[in-house]
């Protein structure tokens, strides 16, 4: 069952199953984890409501042919912890309802450049600022239910 | 013509005070480019001190390039929120320049497109088949459809190999 307000308008318009597990091989706490689509390739991120941006992996990122010479070429972004160069871009991200209705924004994705063989060890990350800012969002740790909705009128 | 102020000229140090970056300048012949103080804050990393510099300038006056310096700037420093307000402004003054078009339309808020889309019901089986195999596949990428396993490999690039159509597959890495 969704949510809604106590007049009746929907707070939530899709809901879905989340993993509650520790993100990396070296993480010990569990976290949101989520599955969506990137640019329509359905993958894993984590809800990181202290992040910015969808940190898009630059793996999904190569998967996906983000050219980055058609984003903005110099940021810096600390994820967990790493400071990471990269370069920002508009992705189309949809979270994907088991129940209800899957919903498609525009967000900020920031993707990480890496050094010839350097390895990357974290996954991708939806942040709040540039990402999740506009949507209405809410967990329920009985169920391991994430749920979300737009914003009345659109964005 | 007016000289930018070098590192060593204005010995930068690290300071907790926002006024800090000012106050160096001040001192320096070249204080009149407010921008340069927005560059000495990106390179230290100091994002207060840019939000504070920032605050103090007007941009009704300034160009294009400066406002597109500004958000790279910004950017450098950590001060995300204050590229996008730039970014916006800048837009918003300069219709006709691409970069600042660009900047405007990246660090825009997200916006939602479509919020009617169907179901995905095979999240369900996929995210069963990670609670289930995860130890057995740890740092490896596998490649997903209706919680059956496709593909796995060491790395993305070799999942990529084996895999013609990626419509309705989960791609990940297992941690």
């Amino acid at each position: 069952m969704l949510l809604s307000f106590e007049d009746g308008r929907s707070f939530a318009q899709g809901a879905c199953t989340f993993l509650y597990r520790p993100a990396t091989e070296e993480d010990v706490t569990p976290r949101i984890i989520v599955a969506v689509q990137i640019e329509g390739l359905q993958t894993e991120t984590v809800v990181d409501t202290g992040g910015i941006y969808l940190v898009c992996a630059p793996e999904i990122a190569d998967l996906l042919n983000v050219d980055p010479t058609r984003g903005l070429g110099t940021a810096e972004l600390n994820i967990r912890g790493i400071t990471a160069s990269g370069s920002l871009h508009r992705l189309s991200l949809t979270l994907l309802a088991e129940q209800g209705q899957s919903l498609e924004l525009e967000a900020t994705a920031f993707v990480p450049r890496l050094q010839p063989n350097e390895p990357w060890k974290l996954p991708s990350f939806m942040g709040l600022m540039g990402c999740l800012e506009r949507l209405r969002f809410a967990v329920d740790p009985a169920t391991d239910t994430f749920y979300f909705g737009a914003l009345d009128g659109g964005d | 013509m007016r000289r930018l102020p070098q590192k060593e000229d204005v010995r930068l140090q690290r300071t907790p005070s926002v006024s800090a970056l000012p106050a160096i300048l001040e001192t320096r012949e070249d204080q009149g480019d407010s921008l340069a103080i927005l560059e000495v804050a990106a390179d230290l990393r100091d994002e207060t001190a840019f939000v504070q510099a920032a605050r103090e300038i007007d941009w009704s006056q300034r160009s294009a390039a400066d406002f597109a310096r500004a958000v790279r700037l910004a950017l450098a420093a950590g001060a995300h929120l204050v590229a996008r307000h730039l970014a916006a402004q800048g837009a918003r003054l300069y219709s006709e320049h691409p970069e600042l078009q660009k900047m405007a339309h990246i660090l825009a808020p997200p916006r939602v497109v479509k919020a009617d889309l169907p179901p995905v019901p095979s999240v369900r089986a996929n995210q069963d088949w990670l609670r289930t195999h995860a130890g057995e596949y740890k740092g490896q990428w596998v490649a997903l459809q209706n919680g059956v396993l496709l593909v796995a490999a060491a790395t993305a690039s070799e999942l990529k190999i084996h895999l013609e159509n990626k419509d309705h597959i989960l791609v990940t890495k297992v941690f």
